[in-house]
């Protein structure tokens, strides 16, 4: 029996056994320390604060002085969101169960893009291909491609058969407007496709250390060949203030392509890839921690990739998309 | 030191095959066991997740006078979910699946001078590695978390032998429940990590090569930008219970518990599980 007794002593010990060895549970409501939490993070290891001129000492001090003990949760979800926006990145974010902040840097330009124009003026009738909407326009010269979103999937299959599709057009357009970016690993699959040889377009650089500017090493960013379906006559990639992260990490990649020309709007920016946390509270956030640059040096992308030809949607007009007659004249014109 | 443990092992290996079966217990050992996982990943949140799961384990067993040998891995399945301080608001919820393979070689020498009959002590040592897995969407970029653990490990056993010599009858209201004699065996197991080897994210991670067009594994990329470290800490302790059959198959009911503390480069990992396990012990001397 004295026995029995003390192996379950013994159990039940190991039972709880790690609490010995780790740090205490830190989950708490508490505005002070979860405001603390946040600030620090973003201090520690957020990429843009030199490049952006962002005082984030004078902002910490300028938010937390709107803390009080007894502060609601809505309440401190509106302090937290509103310093996170000083940041004016859509990479920055604030999740709680109640509601998202997000900086918003679509209403920065005009919007340039209306779908029923398209519909109703040059494609009766789009093809549904894996994650593209297609359809010939200009009596078959030229090939439209709709990309909503780098979120969905590119598989090659699909590529295979549109741009076997469009073979015999003089060019095709790459319709990227109001693509909000998503899942950056698509880019190279469709560049891949317009590519002759193995291209630099950039680098990455994360950022690895307390100070505000110390970064690692620099990152190559390359598109690669592939070894199968390609098409090489001009390409016109339409963008505009909505196209963010992914999209425009593809308009920055474009750059490097003689054969691709962008049409439209300077893109929304979005050139640090984001990182995810938890608060204490278990609201979670995520903001940039790297910057892309481009081959010579040059650090423009988070501020939005400007187009090789600047054109604005006339609202004043509906029956014609300006951006895509731009993009008809100049494939037709070469 | 592990390897100069078990350099006698090795030694061995000439014997026919006919001593070789007279000397040593093979046993093939298979295992399903409930278990309660605890983590925290301060590289992305302060906050504990707990949950339950089940594991597998495929292990093979060598014993003979002088040693023991046991190798095998054992992958574990859990959900789990943050443990969150409540809220007058609108409660949050966030959960995390949770995969761990475990791959392990165990050795221990017979200690004869401090073993009785009716105890025997052994000591040895364990290599073991882990590879987690986590799912947690919630943490929006950094919903995949990957840690690798390489433990080098001191191992000591203590093996009692709580035999059933005789015939048994056990009254039990008005059942009566005969127990033939039979072999059976209580265990305490510890393993304490001596080289703790982890790989953890570094300062800031960000999964790039997905970028790259030269990527073409997605657990490359995931680790890119992933350190090794040689720190922290790694306990094991197991309490087993085996009953043997004259044909020398058996069943093992054993409690489990596992400790690792890995602060890697930068931010702190710390794992517990806890796991009940039934075991099939099969012969394969036989």
């Amino acid at each position: 029996m004295k026995h029995n007794i003390s192996l379950l002593f013994l159990v039940l010990t190991l039972v709880s056994c790690e609490k010995i060895f780790f740090e205490a549970d830190r989950a708490t409501n508490d505005p002070f320390i979860n405001f603390e939490y946040l600030w620090t993070e973003v201090d520690e290891k957020y990429s843009y604060h030199e490049y952006k001129g962002v005082d984030w000492d004078a902002i910490g001090e300028k938010y937390k002085s709107m803390l009080y003990p007894t502060m609601s949760e809505d309440s401190l979800f509106a302090v937290l969101a509103t310093m996170l926006k000083e940041l004016r990145d859509d990479h920055v974010n604030l999740v709680s169960p109640f509601n998202i902040s997000s900086y918003e840097v679509f209403l920065t330009g005009p919007d340039n893009y209306n779908a029923r124009t398209i519909r109703d003026n040059y494609i009766k009738d789009f093809r549904v291909t894996g994650a593209f909407n297609h359809a010939f326009i200009k009596n078959e010269k030229i090939g439209y491609i709709k990309y909503d979103s780098f979120s969905e999937d590119v598989d090659k299959e699909s590529l295979n058969y549109i741009l076997s599709f469009y073979k015999d057009t003089e060019g095709l357009i790459i319709d990227l407007r109001t693509n909000g970016g998503g899942n950056p690993a698509n880019i190279a699959k469709i560049l891949e496709r317009f590519s002759n040889e193995k291209t630099l377009v950039g680098y990455n650089i994360t950022r690895n250390g307390p100070g505000h500017n110390d970064f690692g090493p620099r990152e190559p960013f390359y598109i690669g060949v592939y070894d199968g379906v390609r098409y090489h006559k001009p390409i016109m990639v339409l963008i505009d203030r909505s196209c963010y992260s992914a999209c425009t990490f593809f308009a920055f990649a474009c750059k490097s392509f003689p054969s691709i020309t962008l049409v439209g709007d300077t893109t929304g920016g979005g050139g640090g890839l984001p990182n995810g946390g938890q608060l204490p509270n278990s609201w979670t956030y995520r903001f940039s921690v790297s910057q892309l640059i481009d081959v010579d040096g040059n650090n423009y992308a988070e501020g939005g990739v400007a187009p090789d030809i600047q054109v604005n949607f006339d609202w004043s007009d509906l029956s014609r998309d300006e951006i895509l007659d731009k993009a008809i004249d100049t494939i037709l014109k070469d | 030191m592990i390897f100069f443990l078990m350099a006698p092992q090795f030694s061995t290996l000439g014997q026919t095959k006919t001593q070789e079966n007279q000397l040593n217990q093979k046993n093939l050992l298979l295992s399903l066991g409930w278990t309660n996982t605890t983590f925290r990943d301060f590289a992305t949140s302060p906050l504990f997740y707990r949950g339950s799961g089940f594991s597998l384990s495929y292990e093979k067993q060598t014993i003979n006078q002088k040693s023991e040998i046991n190798w095998g891995f054992s992958p574990l399945f859990s959900s789990t979910q943050a443990c969150i301080a409540k809220s007058d608001y609108l409660q949050e919820r966030a959960f995390s699946a949770f995969i761990s393979m475990d791959g392990y070689l165990k050795y221990y020498r017979d200690l004869p001078r401090i073993s009785s009959e009716k105890i025997q002590f052994k000591a040895g040592g364990t290599v073991l590695a882990t590879q987690n897995i986590r799912i947690n969407e919630s943490l929006l970029n950094s919903a995949f978390g990957v840690e690798t653990f390489l433990n080098l490990m001191v191992s000591a056993k203590a093996d009692i032998d709580i035999s059933q010599k005789e015939e048994k009858t056990i009254h039990l209201w008005f059942l009566k429940i005969k127990q033939n004699p039979s072999k059976q065996k209580l265990s305490f197991q510890t393993d304490i990590g001596l080289l703790n080897f982890n790989h953890r994210p570094s300062y800031n991670y960000v999964y790039f090569d997905e970028i790259d067009d030269n990527y073409t594994n997605e657990l490359f990329a995931l680790k890119e930008h992933y350190d090794w470290s040689l720190n922290g800490y790694r306990f094991g302790t197991k309490i087993e219970y085996s009953k043997f059959a004259p044909t020398g198959n058996g069943f093992k009911i054993a409690y489990i518990w596992d400790m690792t503390n890995a602060p890697g480069k930068h931010q702190t990992f710390q794992m517990a599980t806890h796991r009940i396990q039934y075991t099939l012990i099969i012969n394969k001397n036989k």
